[in-house]
């Protein structure tokens, strides 16, 4: 609770005429976290008397010895109670460096301020009562310096209008300027906007930062009656075409570049393709970015750092939200977020240009080795906690964190191993560099060997159409297959496995069979006609072709990895060749008809439907009280041992999900 | 984070030189190459147990058996913050100043104590809220009798072992100061030269285990487990120990062949005669003053609901000491005769803490603490074992056999990928490698070891192998007359081979790291070459998932550890 100084003034005047009541007393003692007694009712009177004789004092004490001590009071009492060092120098610019110094002593001796410690930084911290006592003369000073004039603008406009041409979250969002430029929100955050549901512990996170940057960006101006405005140079002209563009300006600019941010992208991405839709819960995002947070995030260890840490955490999702980096959605009390193509672009262009400059310091200079990492030959990683995030992101995704600390210990797994390489979030090659720059020692070998054979285990699925031709049992002598062999590549098949090749669906069976012919061999339509199943062997997979249609037009893959035999259906961003195949193919399912799972086509349907974003019917198995379904499919995953659709129920407008082995049938939908 | 009670805070500078890293789960990393290394491990090996030796870093872990072993051993709460603040690099994390308050202080608050008549003892509470919430504890209370003396309760001795159990699980240790029955006694020497002619001495180790476990015949020691390397010498820390116990002995081993492996060295290394030194086993059945025994037939009984003939006819008899060898084998049978038998000082032998049901905290609950400990590497070091160099081979497979295996179900995986027949001409290439070495093939089907025996043309020891014939297989082996034997399971445990220098392991469980610690062991025995231990793992099949645990915990013993690539 606090009181004006007005009001103290009030409650002095009472007490000086004899009406002072216990309200009054209780209202000054608590506002000047002073302890009533009984013995003394007069405490919190007395205390007034000094304390009011002390503001004005102190008022002309300072106003006599420096301005400066003032305009850096203004200052921290703006920002807030504790400040690390240098934090009140961003946009002092009307006091230079030099004069800090003589500005700081006088206000520590004048009791206003301490040096004290927050955590292991030192800090400076505003006494409790230099609030009330300075209020006022502070109000008075800050009236008159915004009356002064500000820089001209072509036009006032709102933020959110502004940011809603890179973004899709529009903010009505009314901002107060300073003179020097400072931005700080007036009003509580209205409309249907994120933030309005994006508070922690009732308080409003800070975006103040941001807007200085789009202001240092020279995106915005400031009006004459303090609002943000577009800039006369306007700049952002050249940006407002590109969001991405511009958010990874805003994100990278001086004041908002955080390590957290880009953890954050980072994990999004990483999550993108194991989530259903790529949606990731805000606890479990917030949860693994907290680690990355570690170099800018509260530095002190004790109950509370773990909420503050979530705090900040969850303050810069905000922001990647409000940059358009995150989409949210909010399904009863949980948030969950996941990368926009805004962001996926953005993330591309830091990767990029990381790449780049990795690129470039190679030329000018060999990498130094940062010496942060230990890494084991039992497979565990050791990573203090205040190496930079990304150490933590690239190698200690390989692992499973076991303790967090001091010192992060990851024990690499090969599933860990798997999703890294399998996203492509690094390369082999740059993770090998990467590791060793970061290893305090040489990299044991049979840990590199190890995780080499789990790379090279990694299922690729190449899923493409085709016609299948082998020989019939009776004639696979060496001649007919060498003959074959040889006509196989001269309609440019691909090798199956011994004496069977897959033929492109763009060459006929007419050039087939006439190539065919040349090498001595006869196509024999019956044999393709039949049903076949066998099991093949690739490079890099293992497939068993269960079903092949008559005409030799689709063929259902189900692939296993070699060492767990986990069908790869969830690998969407694998079946590349697939996709631009079939979707280059006379669409079967136009005509809504339904698609039974006797035919065994319901998985290609879904997988066709989730890829061209059909609304789609279902009717599910009798164990389902509403068999008939309709739905936006998102995903078809495997989890353990089965594979879901998942996507919106548009009868519950939930998300769901359901067993493909439940689906009897699936149709597009007529409407 | 604070530092050790009763230590200034080191200088950030000097914090960062310190070699220990205190995690709040209670585990302490080490760093080896440290400056300051030697110092802390001795400091904290007082009391905390080494959990993992990679070559970096290693872990220690503070639990609170740990902690009660060093109030035993007279060691206080602030001994150990001091110890713990004075290597610390970020301080000891509050939470385990607290712990380590409040787990040393609870050592001594409740007391064993003999009553002068042998069928009671007495339990002294020194803490009234203690014995408040002990007696609460129905499973507990129903056995003790209070007193006119306020927190002494009477109960029967046989509930000795049962008690200090149950309360140790439930975080009160209970220091017992009740004694021994010290048996019938039996005077034994160690000779030197043995019997055979050889000089023969303890080590330096050797001897401090022996005078660790019985600390001058007072009631702190007598009881627990010395932990040593396979080749490091535990029957002679046992030796050691009968000498200084000077009591009839029961030894409890795992199988036959080692019941006389412990017999010829008891006559070969102490003045005891044949006379009396019994073996005890499935074909001879002596019970003399020095009797070896295997698990198998002391938990031998007719079937599920008869009785325990052996062990009770054993237990009758007036042992000073029961040694238990490969006590991490120690089947669960053995828990309960153990329990009741906790006036007999016991020692336990192993090479590995590992258990893989995890009944660890049970095993040592019963037999006592880990009383003594030195690295593998250590040992090695001072070439008191072989140094061993660990490959893993990976093994291609044909396309019959990829066939085959990528259509089997998945248990059947494991088989099909460990018999991968490419192995076979891989050991032939190994052996004609080490021709001059002495190559145990290890394996776990007995099909393929047959199939390799028949093909490298070398001698099949397996279970259904009569002992005689086996011994006589293992004394060709020792002695030069053979180079190369096949094992199956049966050469895991107890059997000394100690001209073996290199292993080939073909198949194994899945991933149990106790049976690979004993595989390794076996090549561990000193002598004047080094020891290679190959692993041959069907390379992209689960065989080398499994193979990734035991490369984790060999690494975690600190030895070098290599991969290869062999076969189509």
């Amino acid at each position: 609770m606090s009181i004006t100084q007005e009001r103290a003034r009030e409650i002095y005047q009472a007490y000086l005429e004899d009406h002072f009541d216990d309200d009054g007393l209780e209202e000054l003692a608590e506002s000047l976290e002073v302890e009533l007694t009984d013995e003394d009712p007069d405490q919190a009177a007395s205390i007034i008397v000094e304390h009011l004789a002390t503001a004005e004092a102190l008022e002309q004490f300072l106003k006599s010895q420096s301005e400066n001590a003032w305009i850096l009071l203004l200052r921290l009492l703006e920002l807030g109670d504790v400040h690390p060092p240098g934090s009140y120098m961003s946009g002092m610019t009307e006091m230079a460096e030099e004069d800090l110094t003589p500005a700081f002593l006088v206000l520590r001796s004048a009791g206003l301020i301490t040096a004290t410690l927050h955590g292991d930084m030192p800090c400076l911290a505003i006494q409790p009562y230099a609030k009330f006592l300075l209020q006022e003369p502070i109000d008075q000073l800050r009236r008159s310096r915004y009356e002064e004039d500000s820089p001209s603008s072509d036009a006032v406009i709102p933020l959110g209008t502004i940011l809603s041409l890179g973004v899709n979250h529009t903010r009505s969002h009314a901002v107060r300027v300073t003179k020097n430029g400072d931005i700080h929100q007036r009003d509580k955050v209205k409309g249907n906007s994120l933030f309005k549901n994006l508070t922690l512990n009732g308080k409003e996170l800070p975006f103040e930062y941001l807007l200085q940057s789009l202001v240092k960006l020279n995106i915005l101006g400031i009006s004459s009656d303090n609002h943000l405005c577009t800039n006369s140079t306007f700049e952002f002209q050249k940006l407002k075409n590109n969001p991405a563009d511009l958010a990874l300006q805003l994100l990278l600019s001086s004041t908002s570049k955080s390590p957290i941010s880009l953890a954050l992208l980072y994990l999004a991405q990483a999550w993108k393709n194991d989530l259903p839709g790529g949606w990731i819960e805000d606890r479990r995002l917030l949860r693994t970015a907290e680690l990355f947070s570690m170099d800018e995030g509260p530095q002190v260890k004790d109950e509370d750092s773990s909420d503050r840490a979530t705090q900040f955490t969850f303050a810069r999702t905000c922001e990647l939200v409000w940059l358009g980096l995150l989409e949210y959605s909010k399904r009863g009390e949980t948030l969950w977020f996941k990368l926009s193509d805004i962001g996926e672009t953005a993330l591309s262009k830091i990767i990029e240009s990381k790449k780049k400059r990795k690129k470039d310091d190679e030329e000018e200079a060999p990498p130094q080795p940062l010496a942060q990492a230990i890494i084991q030959p039992n497979l565990e990683i050791l990573v203090p906690l205040t190496a930079p995030a990304e150490t933590h992101l690239e190698i200690g995704s390989l692992g499973r964190l076991e303790v967090v600390d001091e010192l992060c210990r990851y024990v690499i797994e090969k599933e860990h191993v798997k999703r890294v390489f399998t996203r492509e979030l690094i390369s082999k090659d740059d993770w090998k560099e990467r590791i060793k720059a970061c290893s305090s020692y040489e990299i044991p070998d049979n840990v590199l060997r190890t995780i080499d054979g789990w790379i090279q285990n990694i299922t690729v699925l190449n899923c493409e159409r085709g016609s299948v031709i082998s020989l019939p049992e009776d004639q696979n002598g060496d001649a007919q297959i060498e003959a074959l062999k040889n006509a196989a590549e001269k309609v440019g098949a691909k090798s199956l496995g011994e004496g069977l090749y897959l033929i492109p669906e763009n060459v006929t069976l007419e050039k087939v069979s006439r190539i065919l012919n040349e090498e001595g061999l006869k196509l024999d339509s019956k044999e393709l006609d039949e049903d076949l199943e066998f099991a093949t062997e690739s490079h890099d997979f293992d497939a068993k072709l269960r079903r092949l249609s008559r005409n030799l037009q689709d063929i259902q893959l189900y692939c296993h990895n070699f060492l767990d035999s986990t069908p790869v259906f969830d690998q969407r961003e694998r079946i590349t060749k697939a996709e631009s195949t079939l979707d280059s193919q006379p669409d079967r399912n136009i005509e809504h008809q339904w698609v039974s799972d006797n035919s065994g086509e319901i998985p290609a349907f879904l997988h066709q439907a989730v890829r061209q974003n059909w609304k789609i019917d279902i009717h599910l198995d009798s164990s389902y009280i509403n068999p008939e379904r309709s739905l936006i499919p998102d995903t078809v995953l495997r989890r353990g041992a089965k594979v879901y659709l998942t996507g919106t129920c548009l009868d519950t407008q939930e998300n769901r999900a359901f067993p493909i082995e439940s689906i009897e049938k699936a149709r597009r939908s007529v409407s | 984070m604070v530092s050790g009670d009763g230590q200034a805070n080191p200088s950030p500078q000097e914090a960062e030189d310190l070699p220990i890293t205190i995690l709040h789960d209670k585990t302490l990393l080490l760093d080896v190459h440290n400056p300051k290394y030697e110092d802390a491990r001795n400091s904290i090996a007082k009391f905390c147990e080494l959990v993992k030796a990679p070559e970096h870093v290693h872990t220690y872990s503070l639990s609170p058996i740990s902690l009660w072993n060093a109030a035993a051993q007279g060691i206080s709460a602030e001994d150990v913050k001091i110890d713990l603040g004075r290597h610390a690099r970020f301080g000891i994390p509050a939470n385990l100043i607290d712990d380590i308050d409040t787990y040393m202080g609870r050592w001594g608050k409740i007391i064993l104590e003999p009553s002068g008549r042998p069928d009671l003892l007495f339990l002294r509470f020194e803490d009234p809220y203690l014995e408040a919430e002990v007696i609460h504890i129905k499973l507990i209370a129903q056995h003790l009798k209070p007193l006119d003396e306020p927190g002494l309760f009477s109960m029967q001795t046989h509930f000795r072992g049962e008690l200090k159990w149950e309360l140790a699980k439930l975080g009160f240790p209970v220091e017992d100061r009740a004694g021994y029955d010290e048996g019938e006694s039996l005077e034994i020497g160690l000779r030197n030269p043995s019997l055979s002619g050889e000089p023969f001495q303890l080590r330096d180790y050797q001897d401090e285990a022996a005078e660790v476990f019985f600390q001058a015949g007072s009631e702190k020691g007598g009881h627990g487990v010395i932990v040593l390397p396979c080749g490091a010498g535990k029957t002679i820390v046992a030796l050691a120990a009968m000498a200084k116990v000077q009591a009839h002995t029961l030894i409890l081993t795992s199988g036959t062949v080692a019941v006389r492996q412990w017999i010829r060295e008891i006559l070969d290394k102490t003045d005891l005669t044949e006379e009396q030194v019994g073996e005890y086993t499935g074909e001879v059945k002596n019970v003399r003053p020095v009797t070896v025994s295997t698990y198998q037939v002391v938990t031998h009984r007719k079937n599920r609901t008869s009785p325990f003939t052996h062990l009770e006819h054993l237990s009758r008899q007036p042992w000073g000491l029961l040694i238990y060898d490969e006590v991490h084998l120690l089947p669960a049978p053995m828990f309960r005769f153990t329990s009741g038998i906790q006036g007999v000082r016991r020692l336990g032998l192993t090479a590995t803490l590992v258990r893989e049901d995890h009944r660890e905290a049970e095993v040592f609950g019963l037999i006592g603490p880990k009383k003594y400990d030195v690295p593998w590497k250590i040992l090695e070091k001072r070439e008191f074992i072989a140094s061993a160099y660990c490959f893993e081979i990976r093994v291609g497979m044909n396309s019959e056999s990829r066939t085959e295996y990528l259509e089997a179900s998945k248990r059947k995986k494991f088989r099909i990928a460990s018999e991968n027949t490419e192995k076979l001409q891989v050991i032939q290439d190994l052996l004609r490698d080490h021709q001059d070495d002495h190559v145990l093939i290890i394996g776990q089907y007995v099909d393929q070891l047959k199939k390799i025996s028949r093909t490298i043309k070398a001698p099949l020891i397996d279970g259904s192998m009569p002992s005689p014939k086996r011994e006589k297989h293992f004394t060709d082996f020792r002695e030069g007359r053979i180079n190369v034997l096949v094992v199956s399971r049966v050469a895991n445990f107890a059997i000394d081979l100690p001209s073996a220098n290199v292993g080939i392991q073909v198949s194994g469980s899945f991933g149990s790291r106790q049976e690979e610690a004993q595989r390794l062991g076996r090549l561990l025995r000193p002598k004047d070459r080094d020891s290679i231990f190959y692993t041959l793992v069907s390379r992209d099949t689960v065989e080398q998932d499994f193979a990734v645990l035991r490369q984790r915990f060999l690494a975690e013993q600190g030895y070098r550890y290599s991969l290869e690539d062999r076969g189509p």
